[in-house]
């Protein structure tokens, strides 16, 4: 089976580290990156199964990077899975990032086993819309 | 031979400068390889301990013995580096993290200074435990609440509410009597956020800021209410009514302050009953109390608020008329149609005030 590959987008170096770090002794193919743009310019270069993005980064917000996303000509960019991991999570905090086209949000600090058993799901509902 | 005095102050003013510029050469001298000792330590450091996060492993004597460190300076980094990544995790990574600080000594020396006759020394180690959250140091922190110096007492708070020590919560509500203002703020953060990750539930933080509502002081009974008025809006429904019952009697408080956080209380609890009571608020002669009610009162809902918020809307002040068409708004169809007839039938100040408000709401006038 192919290996499934996450990016992490976050402006925080030591999240981004620990996260990817976790998922690949997982098996998960990682990458990572800090900015929308740069975040952007792999999906669309590599291809991804699942983003995780914060809503705060450097050079936009995770909203933005989500309708990006949604809105791009490749359909396999535009059906990437999302999940908002955000140290923003009162209730007004994931209406906003599920409304704007996200697939799943967690709160910070991250529970790196609920992590996983989120991005497990958002992989099998994936594979579900593709049949 | 007769030196003029402005001459003997020039040659001391240039001796002085020149040791003074010497010593900072020295320090700079010596800063630049402890710098570097610290970044090789906290490399050191990070390799061990991240390596138990991703491999998501139970660390072995081997770690722990890598981890100890041999001095204070090297505990110091070992700290901010375990201090990083427990604020960053939860769950079964950030439990290792207390582990390891448990393991390698911190939290064993951190309570041995917290009784230190350095009040720096104290507060630096109340800190510590709090970042460890280690279980061990519950009591001990317990016993700092009650520290001569306001600044440990007010870390001891935090570190309780990291830990998430349920029992401690009366003692920390406690602190309200007698700290400042800014350090108030402090507690009450910890309280509204009081072990949200350890799962406290919120009615065991109602429980003690309920009982110092009636407080003979204004500054616990506003610091209360101001804690209740985050922590209300889940509220256990069965208790809701015994809260807003207390509550309810904080509207006649003689602090304006204390009344406006009542009311944002109340309406965070959302009992339709209270209805009536916020109204009376809307009267108030305070603005920041008719503020609160009318945003209160569009929070409960109900027929019944419509006419008072109708009303409200023609307040002298521009925030509460705002707050009031508002809450018309987010209220229902019969909200938005009270507001547009607004729109419709005033002049001035009253119609600029509604126009506002339909465009927020992304209304249009019917002008």
């Amino acid at each position: 089976m192919a290996k499934r590959t996450l990016l992490v987008v976050d402006r925080d170096p030591l999240a981004r580290k620990l996260v990817t770090g976790r998922f690949a002794a997982l098996g998960w193919r990682t990458r990572n990156a800090e900015s929308a743009e740069e975040a952007l310019a792999i999906t669309r270069a590599e291809g991804v199964d699942v983003l995780t993005t914060e809503v705060a980064l450097i050079d936009s917000s995770g909203q933005e990077l989500v309708h990006a996303i949604r809105a791009d000509r490749d359909p396999r960019v535009a059906r990437t899975m999302v999940l908002f991991l955000s140290a923003m999570d009162r209730g007004d905090d994931v209406v906003d990032g599920l409304r704007s086209g996200a697939d799943a949000y967690m709160g910070k600090p991250i529970d790196l086993d609920e992590l996983e058993a989120q991005l497990d799901a958002l992989v099998r509902r994936a594979g579900m819309r593709m049949r | 031979m007769n030196v003029p005095l402005v001459v003997l102050l020039a040659l001391a003013f240039v001796a002085s400068n020149g040791v003074l510029i010497v010593v900072m050469l020295i320090r700079l001298t010596l800063r630049a390889p402890a710098e570097a000792a610290r970044a090789r330590w906290r490399a050191r450091y990070a390799e061990v301990i991240d390596d138990l996060i991703m491999q998501d492993r139970e660390p072995s004597g081997h770690d722990i013995a890598a981890l100890i460190p041999d001095n204070r300076r090297q505990r110091r980094v070992l700290e901010a580096v375990l201090a990083e990544r427990a604020g960053l995790l939860r769950g079964r990574a950030r439990s290792r993290m207390t582990e390891v600080f448990e393991r390698t000594g911190i939290v064993g020396i951190a309570l041995s200074e917290l009784v230190s006759r350095r009040a720096w020394n104290r507060r630096i180690a109340a800190e510590v435990l709090g970042h460890s959250r280690s279980e061990q140091a519950t009591q001990d922190l317990l016993l700092s609440l009650r520290d001569a110096d306001d600044d440990v007492r007010t870390i001891a708070a935090k570190a309780l509410g990291k830990i998430g020590a349920a029992d401690a919560l009366p003692f920390i509500a406690s602190l309200f009597r007698d700290l400042d203002e800014d350090r108030c703020a402090s507690v009450a953060d910890t309280i509204v956020s009081f072990g949200e990750t350890s799962h406290v539930p919120r009615e065991e933080r109602i429980a003690p800021l309920v009982d110092l509502l009636d407080d003979s002081s204004e500054k616990v009974r506003y610091w209360a209410t101001h804690c209740l008025a985050s922590l209300t809006r889940v509220a256990q429904r069965s208790k809701a009514p015994e809260t807003a019952a207390r509550l309810l009697a904080r509207l006649s408080d003689p602090s304006a302050r204390v009344r406006a956080e009542a009311c944002r209380a109340i309406g965070s609890l959302g009992l339709s009953a209270d209805a009536p009571a916020l109204e009376s608020g809307l009267a108030d002669v305070s603005a920041e109390v008719r503020r609160y009610s009318a945003r209160s009162l569009g929070a409960i809902g109900g027929a019944g608020v419509l006419a008072a918020l109708i009303q409200a809307m023609g307040d002298p002040d521009f925030d509460v008329s705002r707050e009031a068409g508002r809450a018309l708004i987010a209220l229902d169809e019969r909200g938005i149609d009270a507001v547009q007839g607004m729109a419709g039938a005033a002049t001035g100040a009253s119609l600029r005030r509604a126009m506002e408000v339909l465009n927020v709401a992304g209304r249009v006038s019917p002008l």
